[in-house]
Order: C-alpha cells, then sequence, then structure tokens
C-alpha cells in the first residue's frame, strides 16, 4: 500500500459527487424539517419541531408507522425463515444444484415494476391465476378480493416483496455456510450429534457474523420499500399498504408539503441509525466474548 | 465421506422441485400471458399452455409510439450512468485499494453509509438539489442520480477485486517509470475486465429497472423510462393484460440475461463485499 496524496485524487471525483449530491442535500432536507421551507418560495423560518408535530397530528400517521412496523417485522422474519431454508437446501452436494441456485435468484433480478405487476395480475379478483384456479378447482368459496380488502391486501402484497427479495438473503447465508468448514460438522456426526444439533450448535454459531450484516440490510431495505407496493395497491384500498416510503413520496408530491416529507425523512433516517446502532452494539459485544 | 441413502435423493428431488415451482411459476404465468390473444386472456379455468400463441401483443408494444419513447430514454440514461459511474467508480476503487491517504476512513465510512441510506429519504434532497441546477426532468438529472445511487455499490465491488491483484505486477510497471493512471489503465483494468464487466450491469440493471426516483425527477414523456411506462399502464392504454405482460417481459429480459451471464462475478462481489466488510 502506498501512502501518497495521490491516492485522494483518485476519489476525489467520486467523493466531490457524494458530497455535493448526496450529503449536501441530505443535511438540507434535515434542515428544511426545522423550517417552513416551502417549493414555491416565500421566507424560510426556523420552526423548531411543528413540522414534526403536524406531522404526527395528521391522522394517518400512525396508521402508517403501524403499518411500516408489521411490514418490516413480517418481511425480515418470513425472508430470513425463507432464505435459511432454501440456503441449507442449496448446501447439500447434488447433480443440478447450480442450476437450481439460479433459479431460485430469477425473482430477485426481475424488475420490481414487472413484478408488482406479475402478482397484481395474479391477485386480480376477477380473472387473477388464483381465483380462476379456485374456482376450477370447484373451491369457489375461497376465491377473496386479495388486492382490494384492507387486511388480504397486505398480505398479498407481502408474499410478493417475499417473492422477489427473499434471494438475496439466501444467497448471502448460502455463501456462508459454503465457508463453514466440514469437518466440524463431520466430527460432530462422530460424536452422535443430530441435524438439528449441528445446525444449532455448528451452524448458527459459523453464521453469526453474517446473519447480523443480513439482517442489518434486510431491515433497512425493509423501510425503504416501494415499487412493489407502489405498482400492487399504491398504499390502498384505505391506506392499508401505506408504508413510509409511500408516505413520503404522497407528502412531497402529491400534497407538496415538503417540510412535513422533510420531517417523515428525519424520523426514517433516526430508524436507519438506531438500527445501526443495534448492529455496532451486537458486533462489538460479540467481539469481547470471542476476545 | 457420507453415504447419501436413496430417501435422500427423493428428498432433494421434492426440495429442487418446489424451489422451481414458486421462482418460476409467476414469470412463466406472464410469459404465458404476453401470448395470448385478449379473449384467451381472462379464460376461465386458466390456460398454461397457450394453444393458439400470438405476437399480437409484443406487435402492439413495438409500435406504440410512448412505449418506444420510454424505451429509448431509459436506454439513453442506462447507457450513460452506466458509463460515468464505471469511470468515477474504478479511479475511485483503486485509489482506496492501494493507497494510504488522509481522511481514507472517513470517506470509506461515508461510502458504507450511503450504502445504506434508504433511497426514500433521498427523494427530498435528490429532487431539492436537481431543481436548484434546473435538471428536472431531464436525461442528464437521472443520469446524475442514477450514478450517484450506483457508487457505493460499484466502489465497492470494484475496489473487492482490486484487493485481490497482488500489488506485485505493478511494481515493474513503476520501477519502469508508469504513472499511476497507466498502471490502472495498462494492467488493473485489462487484468479486472470481467469483474469490471459484472460491475458494469450491476450499474446497467440498477438504471433500467428504478421507479422511485424516475417517478419524481420527471415530468413527462420526454424523459420518463420504461418502469414508469409500466407502473401508469393502465391509466393510458386501459388495462391490456396482454400488452402489460408483452411489455414485461422485453423490460425483464436485459436484466435477466445479464444476470445469468454475470451471475457468478456478481454473486461473488456481492457477497463477499459483505462477509469481510
Amino acid at each position: 500500500m502506498r501512502s501518497e496524496n495521490k491516492g485522494f485524487l483518485f476519489v476525489l471525483p467520486a467523493v466531490i459527487l457524494l458530497t455535493v449530491l448526496m450529503v449536501y442535500p441530505l443535511l438540507q432536507t434535515i434542515s428544511y424539517a426545522f423550517t417552513s421551507f416551502k417549493l414555491a418560495g416565500g421566507d424560510v423560518i426556523f420552526v423548531g419541531l411543528k413540522n414534526f408535530r403536524d406531522v404526527m397530528k395528521r391522522y394517518e400517521f400512525i396508521h402508517v408507522l403501524r403499518n411500516t412496523i408489521s411490514w418490516v417485522i413480517a418481511t425480515v422474519t418470513l425472508q430470513f425463515a425463507i432464505a435459511m431454508m432454501v440456503a441449507l437446501f442449496l448446501n447439500i452436494k447434488f447433480v443440478g444444484r447450480e442450476v437450481i441456485q439460479i433459479i431460485a435468484l430469477i425473482p430477485w433480478t426481475i424488475p420490481s415494476v414487472v413484478s408488482g405487476n406479475t402478482w397484481k395480475w395474479i391477485f386480480q379478483t376477477d380473472y387473477g391465476l388464483i381465483n380462476s384456479t379456485l374456482r376450477a378447482l370447484g373451491l369457489s368459496q375461497f376465491t377473496r378480493p386479495w388486492l382490494s380488502e384492507p387486511r388480504l391486501a397486505f398480505f398479498s402484497v407481502l408474499f410478493a416483496a417475499i417473492w422477489q427479495g427473499y434471494p438475496f438473503l439466501m444467497v448471502m447465508l448460502l455463501s456462508g455456510l459454503k465457508g463453514i468448514p466440514e469437518e466440524q460438522h463431520e466430527a460432530a456426526m462422530i460424536d452422535g450429534a443430530n441435524t438439528f444439533h449441528r445446525f444449532r450448535y455448528i451452524t448458527l454459531p459459523n453464521l453469526q457474523n453474517i446473519i447480523v450484516i443480513v439482517l442489518t440490510l434486510q431491515v433497512i431495505y425493509a423501510w425503504n420499500t416501494f415499487d412493489i407496493i407502489f405498482v400492487m395497491t399504491g398504499g390502498g384500498p384505505g391506506g392499508a399498504t401505506e408504508i413510509l416510503g409511500l408516505f413520503i413520496y404522497k407528502l412531497g408530491f402529491s400534497s407538496f408539503n415538503f417540510s412535513q416529507a422533510a420531517a417523515v425523512s428525519v424520523i426514517l433516517l433516526l430508524f436507519i441509525f438506531i438500527v445501526l446502532g443495534i448492529r455496532n452494539i451486537a458486533s462489538i459485544s460479540r467481539g469481547t466474548k470471542h476476545a | 465421506m457420507l453415504k447419501r441413502r436413496p430417501i435422500h435423493k427423493v428428498l432433494i428431488v421434492i426440495g429442487a422441485v418446489i424451489i422451481c415451482i414458486y421462482s418460476l411459476m409467476p414469470i412463466v404465468w406472464i410469459i404465458s400471458t404476453s401470448f395470448k390473444k385478449p379473449d384467451v386472456i381472462f379464460s376461465d379455468p386458466p390456460q398454461w399452455i397457450v394453444r393458439e400463441p400470438t405476437l399480437q401483443n409484443y406487435k402492439q408494444v413495438i409500435n406504440n409510439p410512448s412505449m418506444k419513447q420510454y424505451f429509448k430514454n431509459t436506454v439513453i440514461i442506462s447507457f450513460f450512468s452506466t458509463l460515468l459511474s464505471l469511470l468515477i467508480a474504478i479511479l475511485a476503487a483503486y485509489g482506496f485499494s492501494r493507497y494510504r491517504f488522509r481522511g481514507k476512513s472517513t470517506f470509506m465510512g461515508m461510502l458504507f453509509f450511503s450504502r445504506v441510506l434508504p433511497r426514500v429519504s433521498l427523494i427530498l434532497p435528490f429532487f431539492i438539489i436537481l431543481n436548484k441546477f434546473r435538471l428536472v426532468n431531464t436525461h442528464l438529472g437521472l443520469i446524475i442520480v442514477y450514478i450517484i445511487i450506483g457508487l457505493p455499490i460499484t466502489i465497492w465491488l470494484a475496489k473487492g477485486f482490486f484487493d485481490k491483484i497482488p500489488i506485485e505486477i505493478e511494481e515493474s510497471a513503476l520501477l519502469d517509470g508508469c504513472g499511476p493512471l497507466r498502471i490502472l489503465l495498462r494492467i488493473i483494468v485489462p487484468i479486472s475486465a470481467p469483474a469490471i464487466g459484472a460491475i458494469a450491469m450491476y450499474a446497467f440493471i440498477l438504471a433500467w429497472n428504478e421507479l422511485l426516483l424516475a417517478l419524481i425527477l420527471t415530468l413527462d414523456i420526454s424523459t420518463q423510462t420504461i418502469s414508469i411506462g409500466l407502473s401508469y399502464y393502465k391509466l393510458e392504454f386501459g388495462i391490456s393484460w396482454g400488452n402489460l405482460m408483452a411489455s414485461s417481459v422485453l423490460m425483464s429480459i436485459p436484466a435477466v440475461l445479464v444476470f445469468i451471464f454475470f451471475q457468478k462475478s456478481l454473486v461473488e462481489g456481492l457477497t463477499s463485499g459483505s462477509v469481510k466488510e
């Protein structure tokens, strides 16, 4: 490694771009959250926490927050469970494993707009695949308006998001699994450990690091969900699938209430900091344990 | 070695079949819908294998002037954002990989942070700054924004690949009096061509698929991308599921093909970047 200041010149373009177009506007957004900024102009006055109070007073806010939290918990846990099962499966050596791995990853590569439209078409009430299959099987009593009944809509969108999102988690876990030395499992088997014990006492501890990283990323991605909900329901019906991302979009670009949208963005950023903070604490405590 | 009992083979086949059905069922369904005539699309019970496949949907989509414009915008924006982001990312990654300099760890931290920053929290900042520079509803505006959101990951990936190239390779060139920029272009870039290809594809697909930022930074069809075209489809054309599915297939082809070709180096780069971290 060379220690010359030439290295700085190499990273300069990236640093300038990120500073001017990401860090600076981000700080500006945070400041807008505390002012009466309007896109149309006018005086910008410091208003303290007024925007936050106004946002929280909006009747949708608590609703959106509750949806977001259920959304994050549900997508992360379900995606993790599915990803772990598939990763464990793909860690077995068998003929054609690589092909199956590519197939499992395909949903992740489909543009989210396309998967949104696809699932919207599958869940469609009158002619959608699910309802017409149910009818064909003589199970008409189970047909449902999957996307127009609030509670069902939440689960339908959730289902689609899991389908699209779990492969990334899976491939990360799989790469962790492949790094576990086989001797550990063989030794445990000689000692008579069953599959569950080996998973609990060999696989999980070995994966600890990667699980923390993957869950952190996934929690952040889940807060960030926009495309698939926007395409499938637009946040409806009756706000049943509206989460923070859509809320910011609507506040800022349908109601043009920039300062309140900025306030919600700040709330979102706070959550991210909390998640990253927990993650750091987790890795620090692990560090001391192994020391 | 462990001997595999026949029951295991059966379980493996069952597992593989479940994964295939779960992953591919929706995809097969959109492809099948895209080849159906309007009256067959709503057939009850659902028809998986199209008896009289038609290219009608694809012809309508390709000949639709709005769709043409959407595709054209997407190609322009994705191409230039990929090119520029590759250039900036390679330079930065080389600097991070080979040099020690003041503020390095701060920049790396900034990079990691911007990687985990949710895109929805950036829509206001991006809009405000582009509005200031009068770049809203221009191709350039979206190109810049896609460079920015791609950079954290492209730099990360490129740095990961460069780190694996032994520094000794550069030493002889250095003795011959080559400047660092020439070493980068003549030695490092050719060696890591496949990896750079994967990174380029990552940046391209990012721009090709993106919806949220396109939604707020474009105002009309002169700049709107295919993802907007598809999410507003029913408003503009009335719901024609056949057309919608045909354009969905067309939009997905680049992403899926690129992934299948580059999956090894992409998966490797993405996972190793986080495993080491």
